[in-house]
């Protein structure tokens, strides 16, 4: 696992450092030190050789714990802003493109200004005064609705109107401020009933029920930032009662409103054929119903509507977009578990089921096609259109039919971006789906399972003997000096009665063996020496075809890195 | 020292601060180069940017749920269109770097537009130049005098594109400038005023020996972007043209569709990035090289018969993808410079330009140029630059035969324009402009005198490429801290003592590839020493002209009228 989890380069195993041949035991390398490396320079390479092993272990095992580490950051590298890391990301790109880097020093971020704070300071003393206004007309317009609905009288109405808002005086204003024209009898001074200004009916513009519905009834969350008290109060009032009337009162509203028009005195009825006439005229229309207002007011009014617009609405791009990243997110941190997986498996090893990583797999696959679908239907699918589950059946018929219907809609910028996010899927799934190692069938597993536990076993075959001949060779050494031949014979019988008790539990009800000769070889540590005899009854069990005992095992086995490594740590504080 | 490492820094900071989501970059028309030049598309839509945008195009859709990342110049122009656009927000968010410093009026101008409060950021991020390569910069000023003098814009624009420079890599230089250039002394003068305008920006940490600015100017080796170049980067731009790292191969005759027009860039094509500084018969090997290995993989990827086969096609397609657009690029780009090598003899050519440019035999030259002028297959613009060339040597050689070579070229159909120039170029870089002793004439300099014995002794290597350039002599000697103070004097009292290590320099009137790669291997076999170039373009001879016709517009020429009278006699 460990190797195969980096390049594939890395050779396990009791290697010279020098030569690089791989002995089976400390006592072969120690020998085979002794033997082919003589030298000064080799003793010295000697001397560092113990401490390497303990370098190498400690090394090995912080592996396996690194790996959850980096799984770690990378989760967390993607939520959080940290500049350095893509800037390395970058130069190591960079140096990848093969102009020689060495001469450069490592580069930091350039000079940067920022005037953030002065623009603020700029910005919001305009803001106040912008937010200000918006709030005084939405508030006097929430009046003008809540008293139209109670009182019909046009009068009264009038008074009520003038009463929330100055009117300007009709000989203050000769001209129509808007258009410039001179105001006459037939061109008469219209005042708005929002700021009180004055300007002609052709420049005027009327906020039609619905409109003033939807800018009203949406201001359950208040848009205000400084807003006195007093003014506060109202509103509440204003908005009280609007929600009360809810929505059917604004048909009631044009009704009342038509209806008093109808009614109202000779002079405005007069007023109103006049208009009529000299609308015919002039080429005016005869307007909708409405609150009457000049065009600043009502451009401040559509913006207000805008936002509230922006506010609640989510286009549909976006949230396929949300969805898109979401998959790619999942993707992202399950790819690297696949890919350890299936190498692993394809190795032989049977430390993960075929199933799970099969479940994986698919997995991952109807992640990808969902990116596919995806990408593919942020290309096809305009802002307008709904997103129904026909055209994620037929997305091909579509993708012919519908290109020219829906695109005639779109500017070419939606249909850039569109593009780009589908490019940008595109360019994921290659990136990701391609470099995916596939998984064996059920027969190829087997097969390579039977390849790995047989060449393992021929390894611990050949491990044992080695071992067996070098202690032959140390206990004939000393045998020579102690001359007592009656041991021998006892180690040997010893050896052998462990190798038939392996063969024969393999068979029957299983039960891992203490492996004598591999557990003697470590350090005096405990905790190894428990991690070792773990691995060693992973292996078996492995080579026995157990695999939830493996599982079990490797389980017990990581806990116990863990643990080493924590008091390892502690220790290294301590120190 | 790193070019465009600081500005590939300064976008990917750019975008990383607006966080997730979908995001369009709205630039101007040099951002737009600027950012091109470090960022291939591919690379910056994996950082969701899936738009990009000039600011000044009209009818941009509306897309609150896009975050506008602005990148500009921090131009009047630019601000104007960028207060309409806060005023009207087309985008959800804004997110705004000027590529220079902005004044505060300006951001006045910008925050008071900012109604709808949509802007989160504003800042200077000084990534104000074209980063050609690690160590060349440029900004794309053709043209950049006019009548021997700055035009206004073009002195503006260096100046905020070099200050701009130094902030990005952190610098905070000495100056110094070629005395015999009244040019390189204003930019020096103006950007020393920015720098002490500015104190604040430029406060960096001081290193041991201080950066050095030195600033020179193209007309004192006129001769450098005449000559033909045998370097692959080189010779694509003298050939083809190289524009923004792209080359237009329409013209070339049966070019593929996809092929029209092809980017040749080292932040993203390894082949370029490795032969990009080798020879033309280098590339000729290695290209052979790569469509052998091509070769072997399409036959592999060939017998697709089994599933497995199909997997392992699958799996290897994208790099087999990658590596066919490689394949079909730079064969296609060797192709024609070869078809154009072979077809306008340009060995031959080159050759005669090199003995020009190196050597003093008037008689021989005269007669090779003359061969040439025979010859049908030479192109114009090649008998142009000979004729070129050779006014610059033997300007002042009393047997000088410039005026049967301008015939020459008008009975060879050239226009009128290039026979002009002839005397254009006496004047922009013949003697009298030239501060430095170009070709190694005068005997009573030591240090050339000697130079040229050495030349001598050490025979020539290839005979294509032994021209030095001024540039790299300059540098040499100033690293050796043997550079006149005379004729390169520091601005201000202060000189530096040591051995300089961090050295800007830069051309006014364009820098060439040649010199390019001089500097580029200068830097890998100088320990210690760290160089940038950069000039206000990357010339080829067709650009060179033109520079040098706009800068000499206005003048009077020697070879107008028929009688032109060497002044003196030279040995």
């Amino acid at each position: 696992m460990m190797a195969t989890s980096d390049s594939g380069d890395i050779r396990e195993g009791f290697l010279c450092p020098i030569c690089m041949k791989d002995l089976q035991t400390v006592q072969q390398l120690q020998n085979h030190f002794e033997e082919a490396h003589n030298t000064e320079a080799d003793k010295q390479v000697f001397q560092h050789l113990k401490g390497l092993f303990g370098r190498a272990k400690s090394k090995l095992l912080r592996h396996g714990r690194d790996q959850d580490g980096v799984r770690v950051d990378r989760g967390m590298a993607s939520s959080r802003s940290d500049s350095s890391e893509p800037v390395a990301a970058l130069s190591t790109a960079y140096y990848v493109g093969g102009v020689d880097p060495t001469m450069w020093e490592p580069q930091d971020f350039g000079t940067s200004r920022s005037h953030m704070d002065s623009f603020k300071k700029i910005r919001d003393a305009r803001i106040d005064f912008y937010v200000i206004e918006m709030n005084k007309l939405l508030i006097r317009l929430e009046k003008l609705i809540a008293f139209d609905r109670m009182n019909p009288d046009p009068v009264k109405k009038k008074e009520f109107e003038i009463g929330l808002v100055p009117w300007a005086p009709d000989d203050a204003v000769p001209f129509c401020p808007t258009c410039g024209e001179k105001f006459n009898l037939s061109r008469r001074r219209h005042h708005c009933r929002l700021c009180g200004s004055i300007m002609c009916n052709r420049c005027s513009e009327f906020l039609t029920p619905d409109f003033t519905g939807k800018l009203v009834n949406k201001a359950g969350n208040p848009p205000v930032q400084n807003i006195r008290g007093e003014e506060k109060g109202h509103r509440r009032q204003g908005r009280k009662l609007v929600n009360k009337a809810g929505n059917p009162p604004v048909q009631n509203i044009r009704g009342e409103e038509k209806g008093h028009r109808r009614q109202g005195s000779a002079g405005t009825r007069a007023m109103e054929s006049l208009r009529l006439l000299v609308g015919e005229v002039v080429g005016e229309e005869p307007r909708e119903d409405g609150i009457r207002t000049c065009q600043d007011c009502m451009a401040v009014m559509r913006r207000r509507e805008r936002q509230i617009q922006e506010k609640t609405t989510k286009p549909i791009i976006v949230q396929l977009y949300e969805k898109l990243r979401m998959l790619m997110d999942k993707v992202e941190t399950m790819c690297p578990e696949y890919i350890k997986m299936a190498e692993s498996l394809n190795a032989g090893e049977t430390s993960y089921n075929l199933e799970h990583a099969n479940n994986v797999r698919s997995q991952l696959m109807r992640c990808y096609e969902a990116i596919d679908t995806i990408g593919f239907l942020t290309e096809v699918t305009s802002y307008g259109n709904t997103f129904t589950s026909c055209v994620y059946v037929c997305r091909k018929k579509i993708a012919t039919m519908g290109a020219s219907g829906t695109e005639q809609q779109l500017s070419p910028q939606a249909i850039r971006l569109q593009q780009g996010i589908r490019k940008h899927c595109t360019l994921f799934i290659q990136d990701n789906v391609f470099g995916l190692p596939s998984l064996p069938s059920e027969d190829q597993l087997r097969k390579l399972q039977e390849q790995r536990r047989l060449e393992i076993e021929q390894r611990l075959a050949l491990e044992r003997q080695a071992a067996l001949e070098v202690e032959e060779r140390r206990r004939s050494e000393e045998q020579r000096k102690r001359s007592s031949p009656e041991k021998e014979r006892k180690g040997a019988a010893a050896v052998d009665t462990t190798n038939r008790d392996r063969t024969e539990s393999i068979g029957k009800g299983w039960t891992p063996a203490v492996d004598s000769s591999s557990v003697a070889t470590t350090e005096t540590d405990p905790m190894l020496q428990q991690m070792d005899i773990i691995r060693s009854f992973v292996e078996q069990a492995r080579a026995a075809g157990r695999l939830d005992e493996v599982e079990m095992l490797e389980a017990n086995l990581r806990e116990l890195q863990q643990e080493y490594w924590r008091q390892h740590r502690r220790q290294a504080y301590q120190e | 020292m790193n070019v465009v490492l600081a500005v590939k820094q300064y976008v990917a900071k750019m975008i990383e601060d607006s966080g997730p989501g979908m995001k369009v970059l709205l630039m101007d028309k040099d951002t737009t180069s600027i950012v091109s030049m470090v960022y291939a598309q591919s690379e910056i839509l994996q950082k969701e940017v899936y738009l990009f945008e000039r600011l000044d195009s009209q009818g941009r859709e509306i897309m609150k749920h896009l975050k506008c990342i602005c990148f500009l110049r921090p131009t009047k122009e630019n601000v104007e269109f960028l207060s309409q656009e806060l005023k009207n927000p087309r985008y959800g968010i804004y997110y705004i770097y000027f590529s220079n410093v902005i004044s505060k009026s300006d951001v006045k101008i910008l925050a008071e537009n900012d109604e709808q409060e949509v802007v989160r950021e504003v800042q200077e991020f000084y990534g104000d130049y074209i980063a050609v390569n690690p160590h060349l910069f440029s900004f794309n000023l053709t043209g950049c005098s006019q009548g021997i003098n700055w035009t206004s814009q073009a002195l503006a624009r260096s100046c905020q594109g070099l200050t701009a420079l130094l902030l990005a890599l952190k610098k905070c230089p000495m100056i110094r400038f070629q005395n015999s250039s009244e040019m390189a002394k204003r930019l020096a003068e103006n950007v020393r005023q920015v720098i002490s305008k500015e104190a604040g920006l430029f406060d960096f940490r001081k290193p041991d020996v201080p950066p050095l600015l030195l600033i020179l100017d193209r007309r004192d080796d006129p001769v450098t972007p005449l000559l033909n170049q045998w370097t692959y980067q080189a010779m694509v731009h003298e050939l083809l043209g190289i524009h923004n790292n792209r080359i237009d191969l329409s013209s070339v005759p049966g070019i593929s569709r996809d092929l029209r027009e092809v980017v040749l860039s080292a932040e993203h094509d390894e082949f370029y990035a490795s032969n990009m500084f080798l020879n033309f018969g280098e590339i000729g090997s290695n290209i052979k090289e790569l469509m052998e290995d091509f070769q072997k993989k399409t036959k592999s990827q060939q017998k697709v018969e089994s599933i497995a086969d199909m997997k392992a096609f699958v799996e290897n397609y994208p790099q087999f993808k990658k590596m066919s657009g490689t394949v079909a690029k730079h064969v296609t780009v060797v192709g024609e410079l070869s078809r154009l090598v072979g077809g306008h003899k340009l060995l031959e050519v080159s050759e005669v330009e090199q003995e020009l440019a190196c050597k003093s035999d008037h008689s021989n030259h005269l007669q090779s140029i003359k061969k040439l002028f025979q010859d049908e297959q030479v192109s114009e613009l090649d008998l142009v630059r000979l004729v070129l060339l050779y006014a610059l040597r033997y300007e002042r050689h009393p047997n000088n035969e410039v005026h049967w070579m301008m015939d020459a070229l008008g009975r060879r159909g050239v226009s009128d324009r290039y026979k002009k120039l002839v005397s254009a170029i006496v004047e922009y870089g013949g003697s009298k402009r030239r501060g430095t002793d170009l070709f190694g004439t005068d005997n009573t300099n030591p240090i050339s005198f000697t130079k040229k014995l050495l030349k001598g002794l050490k025979g020539v290597e290839n005979v294509y490429t032994q021209h030095t350039s001024l540039l790299q002599d300059v540098l040499d000697q100033l690293i050796k801290g043997k550079l006149k103070d005379g004729s390169y004097p520091y601005l201000g009292t202060s000189t530096l003592r040591d051995r300089p290590q961090d050295i800007i320099v830069f051309t006014i009137g364009g820098v060439t590839y040649e010199e390019s790669l001089a500097i580029h291997n200068m830097n890998r076999t100088t320990p210690g020493v760290r160089i940038v170039l950069g000039g206000t373009t990357v010339h080829n001879t067709k650009s060179f002209l033109e520079e040098v016709w706009q800068a000499t517009q206005g003048l009077r020429f020697q070879y107008t009228n028929a009688q032109a009278s060497p002044q003196h006699r030279w040995t």
